[in-house]
């Protein structure tokens, strides 16, 4: 700036050329050109601008420079409102003035720019000793008030996070515990306003929490470690009336700036309605369970007594009933000759009784099938097939059956169900058929495909199944009584016509639920029947439900 | 063998005379000692009160039933070789397994038809 300042065209400025300038100018400026320090001179009454090499940065890259020789006025257009009648007061008084990190935004690189200064105006004098400039020492802040504000915004915003947050926040400092910062939720939880707890130790606003929280807090503090607790149960008393709750809570030592533990940050939720919305959700859960363990023993054991009760009632019926038969029967051979209608009264009596009789023991049959899991066993059913057409053989004979199977699965079952199912089948095929027609009989079986599965709502899609059919051609029936042929005691013919008791399709699906499979009959009346027999493959893909 | 000697024990006085008369009609030239106590049958025969080949068993009984007294005739060496038929009001399929495995002969359930009582003392007495 020295070379720049002697080579300047000084004649067309208000104050002359150099030759002419007075000693003080020349020595102020001096001063300033000589400074390390960035320097600026005002001089004369156009207030005539000079500034050295360390003020030429604040000026910009694209801006005022050079303002050498120009007049105050047009070289800070934009702010002599401001430094204007400052730099007056000066001239006028002779007092200096001094700013710090003041804001004076003025145009450099190109724009207005907000640029902060530290800086002093001081009178400078003429050869008379009258104030004839402004002599001006400043640096500019621009980049320490832009942190220092950065810093303010940050920690206001801090506050902010702190104040609003709706979790409670609270930091104690010290042995004391005095409470530092704090929000309104956490004053909220213990019924205190902010004012009330700033500045004091926490446990002289709420002595009644000491016992609990204390040694918490000492630990968090000493250790340095966090400390986490979830549904704690607190107390405290707000005027005079105990308020409970549950918290979740986070015990954070808090640390100073050189990392030292000075205190603890509590941040805790309040989570007293889900606790007891959870508590009260547990007490209905075990009153439920424990309602639904005595409803299940009054269940299993009525239905023990009534397997009980079926049991002996049907074995000590069959007792007396037995007798009447044997004894009418001793009795017949006794007399000898009979009149006819004698004759015809002891059949009735020996009907009756024989049937009386079946009746018991089918009943018996059926309060028998046991849903025993230690039953079970891997079984073909075209061996309980074989069984079944040996046993039934004469009858077959008879009726000049043909009784066909082959392709059956071997299932888990147990054997004398199966056995129970398959000969209630049978004979039934052999025991309703057309006059005059032979018995065709046939048992045939299949997998049951995924897709199949899937229209049988009772059956379980992750087990396998077999279907089997056993199809006849004898009478069929109406197939709108396809679901009560399966019921207990129900009949579709007089006993005249077929025999029997209405409990063999009944212990065929009693069977089919204890193997949680399932039975269902097709027919077309006159036109032969064909009874379904879903059967699962495996009993143990049911382990968890206790059926059989 | 020709069983000369048959024991029948059975509490039901109904049944041990249905069970003679159809032993009378078999024909069969047997003598029927007849017990209503299948505790007091065990110590009589132990005791060698009366001879027996056969014993024909009933099974509900009250004291000691047919099922524990039969263990206890397999107990003994002497009494463990004489047969047993079970004559029983229960067809119920467990209970015969239970039996057949104690060592019964036979498991008959009480018919409802005279002649079919006749039959099966037929044929166990051929």
């Amino acid at each position: 700036m020295g070379a720049l300042t002697r080579s300047f065209d000084w004649s067309q400025t208000s104050i002359g050329t150099p030759e002419n300038w007075q000693q003080s100018l020349r020595t102020t400026l001096g001063i300033v050109l000589h400074s390390a320090f960035p320097m600026f001179l005002f001089w004369g009454d156009d207030l005539i601008c000079f500034y050295n090499d360390a003020f030429r940065p604040s000026l910009g890259a694209d801006g005022k420079h050079p303002a050498l020789g120009k007049k105050g006025r047009e070289v800070w257009p934009e702010i002599w409102d401001f430094i204007g009648p400052l730099l007056q007061r000066v001239m006028s008084s002779g007092e200096p003035v001094w700013f710090e990190d003041q804001l004076v935004p003025f145009f450099r690189n190109g724009q207005i720019e907000d640029i902060y200064w530290t800086f002093s105006y001081s009178p400078a004098y003429d050869d008379r000793g009258e104030v004839n400039g402004v002599f001006v020492t400043c640096t500019e802040t621009t980049k320490k008030v832009m942190v220092f504000n950065q810093l303010h915004d940050s920690e206001r915003r801090f506050q902010d996070l702190v104040t609003d947050a709706t979790v409670g926040i609270i930091v104690l400092i010290g042995e004391e515990m005095v409470v530092e910062i704090v929000n309104d939720a956490y004053g909220h939880l213990i019924g205190r306003t902010r004012e009330d707890l700033l500045g004091k130790p926490l446990f002289s606003v709420i002595p009644e929490s000491e016992a609990d929280f204390r040694a918490i807090l000492d630990g968090v503090r000493m250790n340095g470690q966090p400390v986490h607790h979830s549904e704690r149960p607190y107390f405290v008393f707000v005027d005079g009336e105990r308020k409970d709750g549950y918290l979740n809570l986070v015990y954070q030592p808090y640390r100073g700036g050189d990392g030292s533990v000075q205190g603890v940050m509590i941040l805790c939720q309040d989570v007293t309605v889900q606790v007891i919305a959870k508590l009260q959700m547990e007490e209905i859960v075990t009153e439920r369970t424990r309602e639904l363990a005595t409803a299940n023993r009054h269940l299993q054991r009525s239905n023990a007594e009534l397997a009980q009760f079926a049991y002996i009632a049907s074995h000590d019926l069959q007792e007396p009933i037995r007798k009447v038969a044997t004894f009418t029967q001793m009795l017949e051979a006794e007399l000898g000759g009979t009149t006819d209608r004698q004759r015809n009264y002891l059949d009735k009596i020996k009907n009756a009784s024989s049937r009386m009789l079946l009746l018991i023991r089918d009943v018996l049959a059926f309060s028998q099938l046991s849903r025993d899991s230690d039953l079970v066993r891997k079984i073909d059913l075209g061996l309980v097939l074989d069984n079944i057409a040996d046993d039934l053989e004469l009858l077959i004979d008879q009726k000049l059956a043909t009784v066909s199977y082959g392709g059956l699965p071997v299932v888990e079952a147990v054997p004398l169900q199966m056995a129970q199912l398959f000969g209630n089948l049978i004979s039934n095929a052999l025991k309703f058929t057309r006059a005059g027609v032979a018995p065709v009989i046939s048992v045939s079986a299949r997998l049951l495909d995924k897709a199949a599965l899937k229209s049988y709502p009772m059956l379980d899609t992750r087990c396998n199944y077999h279907h089997l059919e056993v199809s006849d051609n004898g009478i069929g029936f109406d197939e709108h009584y396809a679901d009560q042929i399966f019921e207990i005691f129900q009949r579709l013919h007089g006993k005249k016509e077929f025999e029997g008791t209405g409990i063999g399709l009944a212990m065929c699906k009693k069977i089919l639920q204890n193997h949680h499979g399932h039975i269902y009959a097709t027919s077309r009346e006159g036109q032969g029947a064909v009874f379904h027999i879903l059967m699962p493959e495996s009993q143990s893909c049911f382990a968890d439900s206790p059926t059989v | 063998m020709l069983y000369q000697n048959i024991l029948l024990i059975d509490d039901d006085e109904d049944d041990q005379e249905i069970f003679l008369t159809a032993l009378e009609c078999t024909g069969k030239p047997v003598r029927c000692t007849v017990l209503d106590s299948a505790r007091k049958a065990l110590s009589q025969i132990a005791k060698g009160d009366f001879e027996t080949d056969l014993i024909f068993l009933d099974l509900n009984m009250p004291l000691m039933n047919g099922q524990q007294f039969l263990a206890e005739i397999k107990k003994d060496e002497k009494l463990r070789e004489i047969p047993v038929v079970i004559l029983s009001t229960s067809s119920n399929a467990a209970t015969v397994e239970q039996v057949k495995q104690l060592g019964a002969r036979h498991f008959f359930t009480k018919p409802g038809r005279f002649e079919d009582l006749v039959a099966i003392l037929e044929k166990v007495l051929v």
